[in-house]
């Protein structure tokens, strides 16, 4: 991925999280609305309880907003894949078997040791 | 935490044998005292140290290491071990014995112990009897896919191709979805002029992993 797809990706996530947290407390204030509500019910002596439109729609709305909004948020999704998860092995290290290694071998010949 | 701590735990993790590489990274984190960043894998880093300073032949440097790591485990078999491989690298291969010996006799399931012995038998050449011993391991540890892989490649060096294949057919059977070792297999039955089963292992490194060139050349 190149570095000004990454930026364009990190903005729009910016937004979209900006976007849910608007979401997420206009919800908080439906529901305070719907307490409110059913409180002023109460003093008045209203029996019926049905919430009025608006408020069942602020709190679905904001529901749908903030959904799509997190899915936007939260980037890139990592790759899950059995083979996206093999490709980060060598064959190397695969075939190391490293219980097994030997050490009286010509290692320590091959260049000039280095004092530590 | 610092990239060269952040590299070495990933040549740890891969397993790969890269011992020039992690002296390189680790001698500045040593000498600045940086190491102390790695937190609890302090202790994986040294002793993945200790092994490249092993292989490279600084002894004095894997001494002091194992200083440290002593210090701190007192009586780990792990650390036991390490002594016995500094032995086996000083050709010391009796005291290296003597202490596997002791770790065996500690607890008789050591697995690490009993296979640094068939690594030893491998070190001095007398690779008929490693693969002797490892077949004997083999009968109590049969679900050691590193052993049969192992057992595998001396087979190999003997030119024993169907006991060789048998082995990797083991090892495919505990790591099906592991295309090196279908790769593996695939080249060895090449070798042995079974065609038509080699090209269906070459397909299933194919199908395993879609980028592999060395499968899909095949």
């Amino acid at each position: 991925m190149s570095a000004t797809a990454s930026t364009k990706n990190s903005g729009l996530a910016l937004v979209a999280k900006g976007v849910a947290a608007i979401a997420y407390i206009v919800m908080l204030h439906s529901g305070y609305a719907a307490r409110e509500f059913i409180l002023y019910n109460k003093a008045i002596g209203r029996v019926d309880y049905s919430l009025p439109i608006e408020i069942v729609a602020e709190c679905l709305v904001s529901l749908a907003v903030m959904t799509v909004a997190l899915v936007f948020g939260v980037g890139l999704l990592k790759p899950i894949s059995y083979e996206a998860e093999m490709s980060r092995y060598s064959v190397d290290g695969v075939y190391s078997r490293p219980s097994f290694h030997v050490y009286n071998h010509r290692g320590r010949y091959l260049r000039p040791v280095q004092k530590a | 935490m610092s990239a060269a701590l952040e590299l070495l735990g990933e040549i740890r993790q891969s397993s790969e044998r890269r011992p020039f590489e992690v002296l390189k990274l680790a001698e500045p984190l040593l000498n600045k005292g940086t190491i102390r960043q790695a937190g609890d894998e302090i202790w994986l880093v040294y002793e993945q140290v200790f092994l490249a300073a092993l292989d490279e032949g600084q002894f004095d440097l894997a001494k002091s290491i194992l200083d440290q790591l002593y210090r701190q485990f007192p009586g780990s078999q792990r650390v036991k071990r390490l002594y016995g491989l500094i032995n086996e690298a000083l050709s010391h291969p009796e005291e290296a014995q003597q202490l596997y010996k002791e770790m065996l006799a500690a607890d008789e399931t050591n697995v690490l112990a009993a296979k640094r012995q068939i690594a030893m038998l491998k070190a001095s050449g007398d690779h008929a009897l490693a693969i002797g011993e490892l077949n004997t391991y083999l009968d109590t540890h049969s679900n050691d896919f590193e052993a049969w892989l192992e057992l595998a490649h001396l087979y190999l060096g003997q030119h024993m191709y169907a006991q060789a294949a048998f082995c990797l057919e083991e090892v495919i059977l505990q790591q099906p979805a592991n295309h090196y070792f279908h790769l593996k297999y695939a080249e060895l039955l090449y070798s042995m002029g079974s065609l038509d089963k080699a090209l269906k292992e070459f397909l299933r490194v194919t199908e395993l992993s879609t980028d592999n060139i060395r499968g899909s050349m095949a």
